[in-house]
């Protein structure tokens, strides 16, 4: 580090002192988390172990849940009056500025209603298909044909390996609001080091199973009676032609 | 739905039933951390979670606790399961491979199958096509 200009001193051997921390340091991340769960702390939030980003408060009758992705904060309660004080002393602490009801959260996008909540990936999910100039093509019913003996035909002719891998790597994103393509992208991204041009259509037609429907995403309806039921299941060598099988889990948190 | 995932499994299982009992395993993790968080949330659920698995010889393995030639090798950290069963973490239940809903995530599906899985896990589109 440099000494600042304006700040005169011919001594050798002198250190400067970090009052602060600053943008750029690769500590600046550690001392923001740091100064915000103090701050928490303080105003009597718990950190939840089950996510270090999450912080909860149960005081009378009121609960308010915190979710912090670096400097977004998402807060969620039970009553608005609470949830109004603890939204006056981040302001105060740190000067917020707050953007109403939850719409953009990470690339999602969320909707409220009086029945429940709605999750989507639709403005991200177009701009994928635009990236790889496939808004005008034809959309498919699924997203991976059932037997396609051509992904494992030993052909190994490279295929415009960084259009793959930039498909990819966005549907990698895509698969927090859509469980139903987590297969068909979990696969070809194992062939990201070597893409045929085989790898390269199935991709696409994933795109094009989007295409069908980009404001597709996933509903959670108001209700108070859940129960968790967790499907486990694993796949052998012969429905993959695979080294290596996949497993998988589902969770679902329904009604029963 | 809340959590899902699609896994190349880490290590090699030398029969197909071990290495459904190693998905066990890692559904477990996953239902453990669940519980956490729904603690953490204040969120009372109605019962106990129940996992289903539509493999009957990975199930006898978690509730034999014998020592068995066919599954001496298996890792101690798979044998989770067994413990957090017996603590009642979760009930474990079966499910007919017609029926189980994962399978959505482990192989491409015909046209029929996909539907059926999509509806049964709840999908929907809240701007259906005209």
């Amino acid at each position: 580090m440099e000494i600042p200009p304006g700040i005169a001193s011919n001594k050798t051997h002198q250190v400067c002192r970090l009052m602060k921390s600053l943008y750029g340091l690769k500590q600046a991340s550690k001392c923001w988390y740091d100064k915000l769960t103090s701050f928490l702390y303080s105003i009597k939030f718990t950190r939840s172990k089950a996510g270090n980003s999450l912080f909860v408060r149960n005081t009378e009758g009121s609960f308010i849940a915190l979710l912090v992705y670096v400097d977004d904060i998402l807060i969620a309660g039970n009553n608005a009056n609470e949830i109004n004080i603890v939204k006056g002393s981040l302001d105060a602490a740190f000067k917020i500025k707050d953007l109403g009801h939850l719409k953009f959260f990470p690339g999602l996008e969320i909707a409220m209603t009086g029945e429940g909540i709605h999750i989507c990936q639709c403005k991200y999910a177009l701009e994928i298909l635009a990236d790889a100039v496939m808004l005008s093509a034809e959309p498919t019913t699924t997203p991976m044909v059932q037997k396609n003996e051509k992904l494992f035909d030993g052909n190994t002719e490279v295929h415009d390996m960084f259009l793959y891998r930039r498909i990819i790597r966005r549907l990698l994103y895509l698969v927090n609001t859509r469980p139903y393509i987590s297969f068909a992208v979990q696969f070809l991204s194992q062939f990201v080091e070597s893409s045929t041009k085989a790898h390269h259509q199935a991709a696409q037609r994933i795109l094009r199973y989007i295409k069908a429907s980009p404001t597709q995403g996933l509903f959670y309806p108001k209700n108070t009676n859940l129960q968790i039921k967790a499907f486990s299941v694993q796949t052998g060598r012969h429905a993959l032609q695979h080294d290596v099988p996949p497993q998988d889990s589902v969770f679902s948190l329904e009604n029963p | 739905m809340i959590s899902w995932r699609t896994k190349k499994q880490n290590t090699i299982s030398r029969s197909s039933s071990e290495a459904e009992y190693q998905a066990l395993a890692a559904s477990n993790c996953e239902i453990q951390w669940l519980s956490f968080l729904l603690e953490d949330l204040h969120v009372t659920t109605n019962g106990v979670a129940s996992l289903f698995c539509d493999r009957q010889s990975a199930r006898h393995i978690t509730q034999n606790n014998n020592f068995h030639e066919r599954t001496k090798h298996i890792e101690i950290d798979c044998h989770v399961v067994r413990e957090k069963l017996h603590e009642g973490l979760f009930h474990l239940l079966p499910i007919s491979t017609e029926d189980q809903p994962a399978d959505l995530l482990t192989k491409s599906l015909n046209r029929e199958i996909f539907f059926k899985f999509l509806s049964k896990l709840g999908v929907s589109n809240i701007h259906p096509p005209a």
